[in-house]
């Protein structure tokens, strides 16, 4: 038998409990029926690269980039694979990913898309104000929406910008 | 009364035969015991206060120490002066609780033991490379200090121990809920965490309410610290997820006047002043924002500026009264 007593005791602490129930439900609940298939590629380099990859008939082509001679920052943009059901990306050469057909699609054949951060930030004084991540990147479809791991290298990482990340296009066979 | 008054009015009852010598005298004895014990008191509780400055200090010490000397110390160092400190604060403070005329001073290393902790754990896991920027690893850190707190005070029953349990379990509360918001853009959104501060807010709220039937002073005191913080709290997330024209909420802008007359009303039924005085400055903050949200442009400024001078005349005077009349009393 539950001391009356006890009673504000016992709701004061199921509230922090309850945010944490509803957030997991808003989460994990459309999750449910989203069973994302179809991987994509992307590269991960700054708009000073060496590199540039384009789309021609679902294929990937390398296009080399000018820069003035004394521009001698241009670094290697890197290919990647993300697979969407483990959640991990792996590095792929340029000839590997030549193999594979394309689709540049915003949205998947299953109907997914990669999209940004644009929250505008959030927090409030005293506790963890954040800045809107624009460089943070989700999987979404309708009400689902999963973070995507994607590690981009430090100098190409921003909160601001986006041109370290580029999505290059769905994977459709080839893999 | 004059003393010369008083004494007439005594010698009248001696005659009269109603009041004896010996309750004269008790009635005496019990006054100057009285003072003794209110002068003992006032001593303890300063002592109390400077056990308490004591530890700030010795905090603020070790966190200087530790930051001025970064680069210089060893990653053993480190640890060993910040969680080293705070664990051998902790046995201090275990130690000295076992005799009774130690009492405060055990609970003031306790407090410095709850000061020092979240730093100790914060840089050894950062030396361990846990990346404690990351909220779900927060979430971690808080746990374990939140489970040592509140065992220490479900054992020993000290209010120094639920008070740093209640900070700790509310950094857990948002790093952890921070945490789930990043999971995903769907509930990242900018009022996902001001509804993280109100439902917090509330629970202060409640939390305050059960310790307010307390007995016990510091339980009483910690009430009405968690009145203040959680009415501030909740009024001013409330006002938040009401938002601006054109993107407010309608539920929250025309709740939000139900929310102060709660406050105003929780006053007069707990006879606090800190809810009468947040029901109040939210009701002049509130008038402020509705009236330049909607009307300053149609008004004009200046009337406005008028209409909200008289609203805040006829709230002031509103206070004083449920004041005088509720909660002074």
């Amino acid at each position: 038998m539950i001391n009356k007593e006890k009673i504000p005791l016992i709701i004061g602490l199921s509230i922090p409990l309850l945010m944490v129930i509803l957030l997991a439900a808003s989460i994990y609940l459309p999750a449910l029926g989203a069973h994302p298939k179809t991987n994509f590629l992307y590269c991960d380099g700054d708009e000073y690269s060496r590199t540039k990859y384009v789309l021609k008939a679902n294929k990937l082509i390398e296009q080399e980039v000018k820069y003035p001679q004394h521009y001698t920052m241009q670094q290697e943009a890197k290919l990647n694979i993300y697979d969407v059901t483990t959640g991990s990306s792996k590095k792929i050469s340029y000839e590997q990913a030549q193999e594979m057909v394309l689709d540049g699609n915003i949205k998947s054949p299953d109907g997914f898309e990669v999209a940004s951060d644009d929250s505008g930030g959030y927090g409030m004084f005293p506790f963890y104000y954040s800045h809107s991540n624009y460089g943070q990147k989700y999987l979404k479809k309708g009400n689902y929406s999963k973070k995507l791991e994607i590690n981009l290298k430090s100098s190409s990482r921003s909160y601001y910008y986006d041109y370290g990340f580029n999505f290059i296009g769905w994977v459709l066979q080839g893999e | 009364m004059e003393k010369y008054e008083i004494l007439e009015g005594i010698k009248s009852l001696v005659k009269d035969g109603v009041l004896t010598k010996k309750e004269l005298m008790d009635t005496y004895s019990q006054a100057a015991e009285d003072k003794t014990s209110s002068l003992a008191n006032s001593q303890s509780r300063l002592s109390a206060i400077l056990y308490f400055v004591g530890g700030i200090i010795v905090f603020l010490g070790i966190t200087i120490l530790v930051g001025q000397n970064w680069t210089y110390l060893n990653n053993t160092t480190k640890i060993v002066v910040t969680l080293g400190s705070a664990i051998a604060a902790y046995i201090m403070g275990l130690l000295f609780s076992r005799y009774q005329s130690l009492n405060v001073v055990s609970q003031a290393f306790y407090f410095i033991s709850g000061l020092i902790a979240p730093l100790g754990i914060t840089i050894a896991f950062d030396i361990a490379g846990l990346g404690v920027h990351k909220l779900i690893i927060q979430s971690f850190m808080a746990s374990i200090v939140f489970a040592v707190f509140i065992t220490s005070y479900l054992l020993f029953r000290k209010e120094v121990f639920l008070i740093f349990s209640i900070i700790f379990g509310s950094w857990l509360y948002f790093a952890f809920t921070g945490h789930l918001i990043e999971l995903s853009s769907t509930v990242h959104q900018w009022r996902t965490p001001v509804y993280q501060v109100l439902f917090a807010n509330v629970s202060y709220l409640i939390l305050g309410y059960y310790y307010s039937k307390e007995e016990k002073a510091t339980l009483i005191t910690l009430s009405h610290w968690l009145y203040g913080v959680g009415i501030f709290g909740f009024l001013t997330a409330a006002i938040i997820l009401g938002g601006w024209k054109p993107e407010q909420s309608v539920f929250w802008e025309l709740s939000y006047p139900l929310w102060i007359f709660a406050t105003l009303f929780l006053s007069t039924l707990l006879k606090r002043k800190t809810l009468l005085l947040a029901g109040v400055l939210y009701l002049i903050g509130y008038i402020f924002k509705i009236t330049s949200e909607y009307f300053a442009q149609d008004l004009g400024w200046p009337v406005s500026l008028v209409l909200v001078g008289l609203a805040i005349i006829g709230i002031s005077y509103l206070a004083l009264y449920l004041n005088r009349k509720y909660i002074s009393k």
